[in-house]
């Protein structure tokens, strides 16, 4: 990773989103404390999005104090999508007293590399989603141990600036312009492949709920897949020529389901921003990162678009 | 949801049948069948615009020509009239000579939700008889989800159904983007007959964005109509909160 120097770097961004790299629970008490020590001189209200072990260490740290809150983001679940419109909801009931710090340290570690892969494209994501909103700023810690240097870079490519315990610095290594997506493995042999036109659409959500129920989900989670599948089957009949492609096998502990079609999604905040109640429709994709553990889409004019979503077996 | 038994018109109380029959010859026996099922169930037959392959008698009776504009009062008073003499009455209504074929779907689903009506507060057995050729079959399609179940060919057609019941209005099934269209016209016409709609939906699984927003506009164009959905499942309640259209003050409730 490279820091570049302060005096010769471009202006901040509106929204100063900083990653932290730390070694260390002292590491991480020092430079996020400092960081919210500084947000509060300010005047700002700090917003914290942490895990329960580090949501009790910074407790042990913190003065009481009415204007550095705490959010709980066991809600959120484990699908990284939905942390845009937690962060949104959470900037919104805080920003009232004023201009507003956030922690975002919702996972202690995501459950594989896919996971963390898409986590990864929702920080990148997060400099869009927010770079219209003034007076705020995201500090991520991040700790290096136990992470190769692969896995520090890929995420300094998704932040704007870098915390260096005391001081943020923008960072050479950030993506402004275009995100690198990792590639979509091939789903493994012997999945299953079904082609849908509107004609089948009632007859795909009941088979994709018939094998569902053979994996031991119950009726409510069933339920939820078929809406899942409602929505995207119906997007490629009316946004993507008319008719997709669907392919459904199980991992280890998820089942995932992937429609293709030859549309293309050119709004890459689709799905991670509830239209405005004025609006009537465009609420598909909303519906399905709520519902779902995990939501990749891969688009491209020429290529169309592949919407994979994960969702979660029941445990043993 | 849908099935077609061995034995099609051994018909509950309140049920109200789409038949689609593929011909001519293929209605007239049904027809046959029907009367001859009616006669072993007790029950009297009202034939009201078929190709009468069944001559009136004791348990049959035919109503020919359908009184023009009013033949739900016609077989509404017929049917009540059995009913106060302790008989039961099914109707057989070929749909092909009571409606034009070009007719508007909304048309045509309002005629259906006021059999689908007697139907159940008559407490008989209403089949309406469409011959396929007659009719556009994406026509049919959409009018197969108001109905209780459907004979013949377009059996498992319908996501979902609208039906009518003694206490008011039953949503099952799923409603996705395919049934829009029969989903937008069932609703304008229940509002119209009902404009404080309730709709028990404990069978109902799943009703997805687009459906939810065409209940929105389709309530917000009549003045002072509202719509409670009653015995919502818990991904059905999720769904409603999800779309946030209840902070627009339509009147729309989803209930548990």
């Amino acid at each position: 990773m490279t820091i570049q120097d302060d005096t010769t770097a471009a202006p901040a961004p509106a929204f100063a989103h900083m990653l932290y790299p730390y070694t260390g629970a002292q590491a991480y008490l020092d430079g996020t404390l400092a960081f919210i020590d500084k947000a509060r001189a300010a005047g700002a209200t700090v917003v914290i999005a942490a895990h329960d072990q580090r949501r009790a260490l910074l407790s042990e740290h913190l003065v009481d104090d009415k204007d550095v809150v705490f959010m709980d983001t066991a809600a959120l679940g484990r699908n990284p999508g939905r942390l845009i419109p937690a962060w949104r909801e959470w900037i919104g009931q805080a920003s009232a007293h004023g201009s507003v710090h956030g922690v975002s340290d919702p996972a202690w570690r995501w459950p594989n590399s896919v996971y963390e892969s898409e986590a990864r494209y929702r920080e990148w994501l997060l400099n869009r989603a927010f770079a219209q909103t003034p007076a705020w700023s995201l500090l991520c810690p991040v700790d290096t141990s136990g992470r190769d240097a692969a896995q520090i870079a890929a995420l300094a490519r998704c932040h704007p600036l870098v915390w260096n315990g005391t001081a943020h610095q923008p960072s050479s290594d950030y993506l402004a312009d275009a995100y690198r997506f990792d590639e979509l493995p091939d789903p493994p042999p012997g999945h299953q492949r079904l082609d849908y036109t509107v004609e089948t659409l009632r007859a795909l959500r009941e088979h994709v709920a018939d094998w569902a129920r053979g994996y031991r989900l119950d009726a409510t989670r069933v339920r939820e897949l078929m809406l899942v599948v409602s929505e995207l089957s119906s997007n490629s009949v009316r946004h993507g020529g008319g008719s997709g492609t669907l392919r459904l096998w199980s991992e280890a502990d998820a089942l995932v389901c992937e429609f293709r079609d030859a549309g293309v999604i050119t709004d890459p905040l689709a799905g991670h921003v509830r239209p405005p109640t004025s609006q009537l429709g465009g609420r598909g994709l909303w519906f399905v990162n709520q519902l779902c553990d995990l939501v990749q889409i891969r688009t491209a004019p020429g290529r169309g678009s592949c919407v994979r979503i994960w969702i979660d077996l029941p445990g043993e | 949801m849908t099935q077609q038994t061995t034995t099609p018109w051994a018909l509950e109380a309140g049920e109200h049948v789409c038949w689609q029959a593929r011909s001519e010859s293929e209605l007239a026996a049904g027809e046959q069948d029907l009367a001859a099922h009616a006669a072993r169930a007790e029950s009297g037959l009202l034939i009201v615009g078929c190709p009468h392959a069944v001559a009136a008698s004791e348990t049959v009776s035919v109503l020919d020509p359908p009184p023009a504009g009013s033949l739900i009062a016609a077989v509404h008073e017929r049917v009540h009239a059995a009913r106060r003499d302790g008989r039961r009455l099914w109707v057989l209504a070929g749909m092909e000579h009571l409606t034009p074929a070009d007719a508007p779907l909304d048309e045509l689903v309002a005629r259906e939700l006021d059999l689908a009506r007697l139907a159940a507060e008559a407490e008989t057995s209403v089949v309406c008889a469409y011959r396929a050729q007659a009719w556009k079959p994406s026509l049919l399609g959409d009018l197969v989800p108001v109905h209780s179940r459907t004979v013949g060919i377009g059996v498992n057609m319908a996501g979902f159904w609208l039906r009518a019941s003694p206490g008011g209005w039953a949503l099952a099934g799923s409603v996705g983007f395919e049934s829009l269209r029969a989903f937008t016209a069932a609703l304008r016409a229940a509002l119209a007959r009902t404009p404080e709609l309730a709709l028990r939906c404990d069978e109902a699984d799943v009703i997805d964005a687009g459906a939810w927003r065409v209940l929105v506009e389709t309530v917000s164009e009549v003045p002072g109509a509202s719509v409670r959905l009653e015995k919502a499942n818990e991904t059905v309640r999720a769904a409603w909160a999800m779309t946030g259209y209840a902070a627009t003050g339509v009147n729309i409730q989803v209930r548990p």
